[in-house]
Formats: C-alpha cells, structure tokens, sequence
C-alpha cells in the first residue's frame, strides 16, 4: 500500500508578471514527516507556500492538502496552520488579544483559546510582552508571534517559511526543537536557507529551483548517507586504499592532496547496515595506527544543494 | 462561515474604534448630524410652531390660501417633484427633516471616509493571511462589512437619540410620539441607505488597495451616481434616484426604495465577493 501523503502537488505554476515564479512543480509531502523545502532565492518557495494555504490561486496545475484539493481547502482549513511570510499582525491589539482571536477563530471556546495563547507565548518567550502592540514588534518579536501562532491548536500539518531566519541562535534553537516535538502528531514542511538545521531536522526534502523540481528524497538518500563517509585523520596514512581493500564494503577510496581527508564510497552489501560498513573501515584505520579526527556520514546537504542548484 | 464572520466583525469592531480615521469620521457625522437638527430645532421653537399655529387657525376658519406653510409646501412640491413627500415634509418637525436629510447627504461620505480600505485594509499589509488560515473568503468580507455596519448603526442611534433627548429638552410643544415614530423609522431607513453605500465600499476596497486613491474612486463615484440622478433616462440605474422616496409617507413608494438600496447593496457586496474570491491575497 502506497504510504499517505500529507501534500501533492501536480503541474503547479503560477506567473507574476508575465514571469513563471513556479514552473510545473510537482512534489508530494509524507503524512507524519518533517519536510524540507528547499532552493535559493526566487526559486519558488514562498509562492508555492502560499498556493498551498490558499492565499494565490495557480495559474494551471493543482495540489492535494491533507487530501482535499485546492478549491475546497475549507474543509482542512482548521487542520492546517502556517507561518506565512512578510505577513502583518494587526497593529492597534495586544499579542495576547490577536493569538486568542486566532484561537476562537480556529474554532477553540474563549477560555481555550486563552489557555492556548499563553502555551504558545510561553513556548517563543513571549509571556513578559503579552500586552504589546502588533504594530510596536521587532522584526525577531514578529517572527516568534508568527511561529506562535502557527503551533496554536493541535494542526494536522504545518507549513513554515523560514521560521528560524532573523532569531537568534538560543530561539532558533527553542523553535527547531518545537518542529521536532511535533514529529509524529504532524506533518511539518520548513523551508530555510540554513541547510545544516534542515539536514538536522527533517526526514526528507524536495529542492527546487526557477520554480521547478530538482530533487525530492529522503535526507539519507539527498546527502548520501548511506553512500558515502568522510573520514578526517589526525595524520596522513601511506596507502590508504590498501588498508582499506580488506574492507568488502569499499568501492572507492579518494584522499585529499594532504592525506587527512578521505572519502570512501561504500557498497551495499545483503545483511551489513551502513553502521557496520563504517565500523568496519573504521576498525581497519584504526588498526593501522591511524587517529581519527572526525567521520561524517554522506556529503552534507549543502554539497548536495550547490552541486543541484 | 457566519460564526467566523461575527468573530471576525467583532474584533475589528474594537480595532476600528482605534483607529483615528474611523474615529474622526464616525465623530464628525454625528456633530454634523447634531448640528443641523440643532439649528433646526431652535427654527422649529422660534419660527416653525409659530407658523403652524397660525396655519391651524387659519385652517379653522376654512382658508389657508394665505398662508406662509402654503407657500412653502408649494416650493417643495416645486423642487421635489412629489406632493405627498412636500406635505409629510412640512407635517414632520423639522429636526426630524433637517436630521434625515444630513444623513442622506453625509452618510455615503462617512462610509467612503471610513471603510475604503475595509479589505484592503488586510489585504495590503498581508494579515488576511493569518484570517484565511482558519477561515473562508467570504467570512473575511462579510465580517469586515458587518463590524462597519455595526459603526454605521451606532452612529447614527447616537445622533438619532442626541438630538431626539435635546429636542425633548428645547421644545415645549414636542410631540413625542411623533417625533420618536419618525425617526425610527428614518433611522431603520438609513441602515438600508446606509447598506449599499457600504457595500459599495467594500467592492472598491477589494479593487483598489491604495486607501486615497480608494476614497477618491468612492467620492468620485458618490458625484457620478448624484449626476446621473439628474438625467431621466439614466437615473433609474444609480442609487440616488431612489434617495426621495426614502421620505414617501406612501408605504409603496417608500418599500420601492428600501428594496433599490438593499438591491443595489446585494449587487456590490456580490461583486466584491466575486473580486475577492479570485484575486491573490
């Protein structure tokens, strides 16, 4: 049986300007995953986000969100929650009042929702300026209220573009750990540009560009994890493909020009997990006296992103 | 859909009474109201009454020919083209008539001033976004166009009740009844007036997003509709040709034109709905 899908997309493009912001776009969303969303500046992101949460219309193509198609996204309407992007709180109400008036408007009573704008304000440590002005925000206080009010309620799926830019590292952090503690109560799509923090939270990504699919894998499969480990030594070892040809799960072996750093690719062998792979070439450096630095599973999605994009 | 839409009416309601412009609007109206039935009731005491008096005693005697309420029934029948609307003008206190007509006259700018960017409004600093998340289009727009009524119909009770209490105050010879009877009616009258104008505002507001450009397309429009009123052939098809029979004691005449309102009202918040289901927000 084919595994849910929280997102599908199929031919979505949409023009500003006689311009294609995104071009055919076809990607599908895991139900329970946190989902990367990934390209570079003007590659189509924030449009497709905001397609998705019925905010643009498409030009041509569709989308499936939480199995209903675009048009009739008011039956998921409550189910779904986003940090959109340069979106304004009302200037003239508290932070306190504008989370409990979304909270009433999901659908939630007056005492829940009151109960809800505090967990959310105490989860971005936004308790001390509950009764500040939507217009009186810092660009970073704006962004904490905007990732506040995308975990109000218990969504089915969470769409945030770019919910860790502008904050600093100590609520990047808290923010990146609240994606993660939704890991299995919903499915999550982030898009960012801090591809270390996308590599280190989500189960897979699609990376688009010029408003068209380029990839779309599991993170193992985008950094090749399973592929590839790069070993850094504290000192250069002669011959390092022979140490290693005992090691039946060696394809290939490069070193840089100063012997510390060595990529070797590993072949799938039936019945050896990737840990034992490594363990094994590990055991076999070890053995002839090499210090290990530091090892990495794959290429890092970075490599991935600059050599895709 | 419709609870969403009072949620929504109800926040903006106590966002909009911050705001400076609808404020400034909102006050302006009801001085201007107040004002007129004023000046109208200190005519009514010292010139009005006095004449009726006598317009009575003349009647008693079977001859009003000479009279000075005639006279001027004669230049409103002139003017308004209606005798029933100049009698039922010249029956009624004239704080009642004076009030009446500042809302005819004021109340389309009022609605212009305060609700030209009754969408836009959202739509320009994206916070519709935060709304669209948990609820449909249309509760966006019927909630925004239900939190400006809500401004309308309470301006227009306080001036209504104002100048209802002063006039009690002023007059010695205030028929009570028939002034309360009048202006509930006039004020049920002007929320159906008051209704398409709105309406007309939250189409514009959903075309236009600059909020001076949005008041100057309104007040433009407000002119446009007053100078077609005058040409025969086109006058049926603007909302000011029905402004007089607002006034009919004649309860058909009077319905025709509470039915054109609320018409014209339907046809510009469909047209608004039809704009803002399509467009990007």
């Amino acid at each position: 049986m084919s595994k849910k899908m929280a997102i599908r997309t199929e031919g979505l493009t949409k023009f500003y300007s006689g311009k294609k912001a995104v071009d055919g776009l076809t990607f599908t969303v895991p139900s329970g995953s946190i989902f990367g969303f990934l390209g570079p500046n003007g590659a189509g992101k924030t449009t497709t986000f905001a397609m998705l949460c019925g905010f643009v219309r498409p030009h041509s193509g569709t989308a499936w969100v939480l199995d209903e198609p675009l048009s009739q996204l008011n039956r998921v309407r409550r189910r779904v929650t986003a940090l959109p992007q340069d979106a304004n709180f009302p200037a003239k109400r508290s932070i306190e009042d504008i989370l409990r008036f979304y909270g009433e408007l999901s659908g939630m009573t007056s005492a829940e929702s009151s109960d809800e704008a505090e967990r959310v304000l105490a989860t971005v440590d936004l308790i001390s300026a509950r009764k500040t002005r939507g217009g009186a925000l810092s660009h970073g206080m704006a962004k904490r209220l905007g990732i506040a009010q995308a975990f109000l309620g218990r969504p089915d799926l969470v769409l945030l573009d770019e919910p860790t830019e502008g904050l600093d590292p100590r609520m990047a952090h808290g923010v990146r750990q609240q994606i993660v503690a939704l890991k299995g109560h919903a499915t999550v799509l982030v898009s960012s540009h801090n591809l270390a923090e996308v590599q280190d939270i989500c189960d897979a990504a699609a990376i688009i560009d010029h408003g068209r699919l380029v990839t779309q894998g599991s993170m193992a499969d985008l950094t090749g994890a399973d592929e590839q480990v790069i070993v850094t030594l504290g000192d250069a070892l002669p011959s390092v493909e022979n140490i290693l040809s005992i090691c039946e799960c060696v394809r290939k072996v490069s070193a840089s020009k100063d012997g510390h750093t060595l990529r070797i690719a590993l072949k799938h062998l039936p019945g050896v997990h990737v840990e034992n792979a490594v363990t094994q070439v590990l055991s076999a450096l070890i053995a002839a006296n090499g210090t290990i630095g530091s090892v990495q599973r794959g290429g890092g999605l970075e490599e991935r992103f600059l050599e895709l994009t | 859909m419709f609870a969403a839409a009072w949620r929504i009416a109800r926040f903006d309601l106590s966002t909009a009474i911050r705001t400076k412009r609808a404020l400034f609007a909102l006050i302006l109206y009801i001085l201007i109201a107040i004002g007129t039935g004023a000046v109208a009731v200190s005519i009514e005491g010292s010139v009005i009454a006095p004449m009726r008096g006598t317009a009575k005693a003349v009647d008693a005697m079977a001859s009003v020919d000479g009279s000075g309420v005639k006279k001027i029934e004669d230049v409103l029948v002139f003017f308004l083209g209606d005798a029933d609307v100049a009698h039922e003008l010249l029956d009624m206190p004239l704080f009642v008539a004076g009030f009446f007509w500042v809302t005819l006259s004021f109340l389309p700018f009022l609605i212009a001033m305060m609700s030209a960017d009754l969408v836009s409004s959202e739509v320009r600093g994206r916070s519709a976004r935060f709304l669209l998340l948990r609820c449909p289009r249309e509760a966006l727009l019927f909630g925004k166009v239900m939190s400006h009524g809500l401004l309308v119909v309470i301006a227009t009770m306080v001036a209504n009740v104002a100048l209802f209490l002063y006039a009690l105050a002023q007059l010695p010879a205030f028929d009570t009844v028939q002034a309360l009877t009048l202006m509930t009616r006039f004020w049920c009258l002007s929320i159906c007036f008051g209704f398409c104008y709105l309406s007309l505002a939250a189409l514009v507001s959903t075309l236009i997003d600059s909020v001076p450009v949005a008041i100057l397309a309104l007040m433009g429009i407000l002119i446009l509709f007053s100078i077609l009123s005058m040409n025969d052939a086109l006058s049926p098809l603007v909302p000011s040709h029905y402004k007089l029979g607002l006034w009919s004691p004649r309860p058909a005449t009077a319905a025709i034109s509470v039915a054109a309102y609320l018409g014209f009202g339907v046809v510009f918040l469909t047209g608004a709905w039809l704009r803002l289901r399509g467009r990007d927000l």
